[in-house]
């Protein structure tokens, strides 16, 4: 009787074990599949919002049958965070701003780009093919990444309850604008516009600078009601009234606010302060597995009437020649095209704290100090 | 029920709780059907128009078709490894019982954010690429302890004299658990299941951390909330809040079912 | 009848014989001692390490708990959310015990369907929730848009959002159904004849409540108490949405430090300490039910 019953026990189990792993199987097979056969033409994109042009390309899109998967990240550290964290497998097409060029370089997030498979580069205008700031193209004469816009940012506001266009950043600290005042978290940028409306250079502070800058931007946050997660977050809270003003401020905002019905974001870069210039660039990052579809993306992005196109959805500069012509008259008077040069040489391109440094206050300090500024007032 | 007075103060608070749990949501789903892209009262008027943009959107078709996969297979694997962690616990009288048992409810006691973010240290040290796999490989250990919860307790409150007068007659362990205790527990193990489906559909914090280059629809949310918000977010969580609360449906009827028959029988002796 | 299992476990050592059904739990456990024991192990290793950017290196050191704790923001916002956390908990379990009171002896008919309804919103999304506290506190909220239909205001009010309170609201929306579902199960097995008689003998309603009702649920309120604090003091998302200045906490700092900064051993080594704080707070909780004896009632099916 024992015997059997051992036997019987033995069976079992293992009869037990078979059907459960092949239960187990089963069930984890969908997912070890592609959650469906990927068609040749998906690009895996993540940038801002907006990037991704979901109207301007999307004739092209049809007509090549490409599929555009996209992650809109909050700020540049999405992009390392996902990359180096390992989430980046996949990832095909990103961008970077100037500032963010050093540390992609050193983190190794840039791909060479190769420029014969680019036709339409010579399209660049001369600033942008010149690339006097060796943001695009390295000093050895490796490109890793290739414009796509810029602009620069600096002072939005409700045009419906401010009805005049601010002339400097001080009106961020009127009294009467306090819990008003909005600001999206992206901490190189807001000391890279702070610095400069205090007429230092972010990339560039020794300890008395930061010191300044730092509290400088600790009394614009008390002015807020706290900092947006994400620029996308900043342009809802103009539609939904609960800010007026805002600093980092994008000219996209109206754009943005247009379809949801709020045609009065408007923004401004005042006499005082200026405006900090931005521009950025598609890059290519380790692991992409889709690269000729990338390439055919980026070298239609450089064709005239579709730069004018995305030029207009996000209220920025063209780069390329023969798009000026294509815009809006108002959005072509917005920047200087006829002088170029002279524009980025007055509001050079932003530019990073360093990496490491023993004269400047490095690019870690920098962001500890930002958590400080979040939890400000 | 005589003798005890009503507590019409409690009934009261009893209504506000449940409309504080209730309003916000109503709102939500209100202003899926917004006929404007307003997000504030005065509510102008109906209109499927976003219901009609988000489901003929890829991007969320294929997250929503992730959430599904990953949700299922972690229903599964969570359903074959619980029934027989618990009847494991259940059955025995070994010491190993408490630890093992210390062991599986870690998790319920982890923050998802110390969970995620160990998980996504380990699988970097392991080498192993982040993917919905590992995505589902974390909702396993997270979802875990509420199956195990549920199935030991049906295990416990069963009354083992038939199990062992069926192993009297010689029926082998598999006989057994087949005929006899199986029948008896399936409704609460289908529940238990479908309430780890739940979990994980949608899970966000630990799917946020150890995710790949796909989405999930918690994490397709989250991301439409960084970008400037219309009602199709509203949309998305009304489709969402329907799947889940269809399996919770499922989960209460066949779970609490039994227990509250049992409840009311006592409370009315 | 059955013997209870507690008279027949064995007494020798932690033996392991292959026919108990305790191996049965052995594929589980392996499952766990990988995707559990060996995560955290390797987290505890990395908050002993040195930092590079986004990356660590040996020597192992100290030095990241030794920022950690040094760093005055990390103090602040571990303030803050203790602070929250204590608000958040207290408030759900204070709302929860009339709720869970009234369900379970006054509630008759009406007890299935609250029951239903109540569950059913603990699965509304955790994000949707969040979100939606934002359309209702907001200065074109549904709130302030009521109150200014009815002329009780003129102007929107500013502090309904983007501070504690807001947070606290939320995460009470996102726990109080947890709450009652435990505190209705730990109310279950009082029978509504211990109330009576209480009530017979001359106790009114709250000295029924503080002599019977709080300290036969002490025990389950004192746990779902610890559980909701620590879920909420160590949220992140909420502070990032509706937190405002005010409203940032720890969990934040965390996330920051391995996304934005790339100090993965400070960002553990404040994972790990906020961790044995909350340990330290359970067994805590636990010795002081022991000391007040309210932990051994054990209820005669």
């Amino acid at each position: 009787m024992e015997r059997t019953e051992q036997r019987n026990l033995a069976i079992a189990r293992r009869r037990l074990l078979q059907c459960g792993s092949l239960a187990l199987v089963a069930g984890w097979a969908p997912s070890l599949r592609p959650a469906q056969a990927k068609p040749s033409g998906v690009i895996n994109f993540m940038s801002w919002e907006g990037y991704d042009f979901p109207n301007e390309m999307k004739a092209w899109k049809e007509a090549n049958g490409v599929e555009v998967q996209s992650t809109y990240m909050g700020s540049h550290d999405d992009i390392q965070a996902k990359i180096l964290g390992g989430g980046g497998e996949g990832l095909d097409l990103i961008t970077y701003g100037s500032s963010y060029k050093q540390l992609y370089r050193e983190l190794k997030i840039l791909q060479p780009i190769d420029e014969a498979q680019l036709p339409n580069l010579g399209n660049l205008l001369p600033f942008f093919a010149s690339d006097v700031q060796n943001v695009w193209v390295e000093p050895d004469g490796t490109r890793t990444g290739v414009p796509a816009d810029w602009g620069a940012v600096g002072i939005s506001y409700d045009s419906s309850v401010i009805k005049e266009a601010p002339t400097s950043y001080d009106i961020l600290f009127d009294p009467q604008y306090k819990g008003k005042v909005g600001m999206p978290d992206d901490p190189l940028g807001a000391y890279g516009q702070a610095a400069h409306v205090l007429g230092l250079d972010s990339s560039r502070m020794t300890e008395s600078d930061f010191k300044t800058v730092t509290d400088w931007l600790k009394e614009l946050a008390k002015q807020t009601k706290g900092i947006s997660a994400s620029y996308g977050d900043v342009s809802t809270r103009f539609i939904a009234g609960d800010i007026v003003l805002s600093f980092l401020g994008w000219a996209a905002y109206k754009s943005f606010g247009a379809q949801a019905g709020k045609n009065t974001i408007e923004t401004t870069w005042p006499e005082k302060g200026g405006g900090l210039a931005f521009s950025n660039a598609w890059a290519i990052p380790p692991g992409a597995d889709n690269v000729e579809t990338v390439y055919a993306w980026i070298d239609e992005t450089l064709k005239p009437d579709i730069n004018a196109a995305t030029a207009t959805g996000l209220v920025g500069g063209v780069v390329v020649k023969g798009a000026q012509e294509k815009l809006d008259p108002t959005l072509a008077a917005l920047y200087p095209y006829d002088d170029l040069d002279g524009f980025f040489a007055r509001s050079p391109l932003q530019q990073d704290p360093p990496i490491e440094s023993t004269e400047f206050v490095t690019r870690d300090k920098v962001l500890a100090a930002w958590q400080e500024v979040k939890s400000a007032g | 029920m005589q003798g005890i007075d009503r507590s019409p103060l409690s009934g009261a608070i009893s209504v506000a709780a449940l409309l504080f749990l209730v309003l916000p949501l109503t709102i939500v789903v209100l202003f899926s059907f917004h006929e404007t892209a307003s997000l504030s009262f005065p509510f102008t008027g109906f209109s499927l128009r976003w219901y009609r943009e988000v489901l003929s959107s890829a991007p969320f078709r294929d997250a929503a078709w992730n959430s599904l996969m990953v949700a299922t297979a972690v229903a599964i694997s969570t359903l074959v490894f619980g029934i027989l962690a618990a009847y494991g616990l259940s059955r025995t009288s070994s010491r190993w019982r408490a630890p093992l048992a210390l062991l599986f409810f870690v998790p319920i006691t982890l923050p998802g954010l110390f969970l995620g973010l160990a998980l996504l240290v380990f699988f970097a040290q392991a080498g192993l690429k982040l993917s919905l796999v590992t995505v589902a490989l974390g909702h396993f250990i997270y979802v875990f302890p509420y199956f195990l919860l549920i199935a030991k307790a049906a295990l416990d409150r069963m009354d083992v004299a038939m199990e062992e007068a069926a192993a009297d007659l010689g029926a082998g362990p598999w006989s057994i658990f087949h005929k006899v205790t199986l029948p008896q527990i399936w409704p609460v193990v289908i529940g238990a299941a479908s309430l780890a489906f739940a979990l994980s559909f949608d899970e966000f914090v630990i799917t946020f951390f150890v995710i790949g280059s796909q989405s999930t629809l918690p994490l397709y949310i989250w991301s439409s909330m960084r970008r400037t918000i219309d009602p199709s977010i509203n949309t998305i969580s009304t489709l969402l809040l329907a799947v889940t609360l269809l399996l919770f449906a499922i989960a209460f009827v066949l779970t609490l079912r039994r227990d509250l028959a049992r409840g009311r029988a006592e409370a009315a002796a | 009848m059955t013997t209870s299992p507690d008279a027949r476990i064995s007494r020798t050592a932690f033996s392991l014989s292959p026919r108990d059904p305790i191996a049965l739990a052995v594929p589980a456990a392996v499952g766990f001692a990988i995707l559990l024991a060996a995560p955290i192990a390797v987290f505890i290793a990395y908050s002993l390490l040195t930092a590079r950017l986004f990356a660590v290196a040996t020597p192992f050191t100290l030095d990241a708990y030794r920022r950690a704790l040094g760093y005055g923001l990390n103090g602040t916002l571990a303030l803050n959310s203790i602070a929250v956390g204590f608000l958040g908990a207290a408030a759900s379990v204070a709302l929860a015990l009339p709720v869970a009171y009234w369900l379970r002896y006054a509630a008759g008919r009406w007890q299935m369907p609250f029951l239903f309804v109540i569950t059913a919103s603990m699965f509304a999304s955790y994000l949707v929730r969040i979100y939606a506290w934002r359309t209702i506190l907001g200065a074109n909220g549904a709130i302030n848009q009521t109150l200014q239909g009815m002329r009780l205001i003129d102007a929107p009010l500013e502090f309904l959002i983007y501070n504690r309170l807001s947070v606290t609201l939320a995460l009470v929306h996102i726990f109080l159904p947890y709450v009652v579902l435990v505190l209705y199960a730990g109310f279950r097995p009082i029978a509504p004849a211990l109330l009576e008689a209480a009530q017979d003998l001359g106790a009114n309603a709250w000295r029924r409540w503080r002599r019977v009702v709080l300290p036969l649920i002490a025990a389950p309120a004192a746990t779902t108490f610890l559980f909701v604090f620590i879920l909420s003091a160590s949220d992140y998302v909420t502070p990032q949405l509706i937190g405002g200045t005010s409203g940032q906490m720890l969990g934040v700092q965390i996330q920051a430090n391995f996304k934005a900064v790339g100090d993965w051993p400070q960002g553990a080594a404040i994972s790990i300490l906020m961790l044995l704080a909350f340990l330290a707070s359970y067994a805590l909780t636990l010795a002081g039910l022991r000391v007040a004896r309210l932990d051994r009632i054990r209820w005669v099916d």
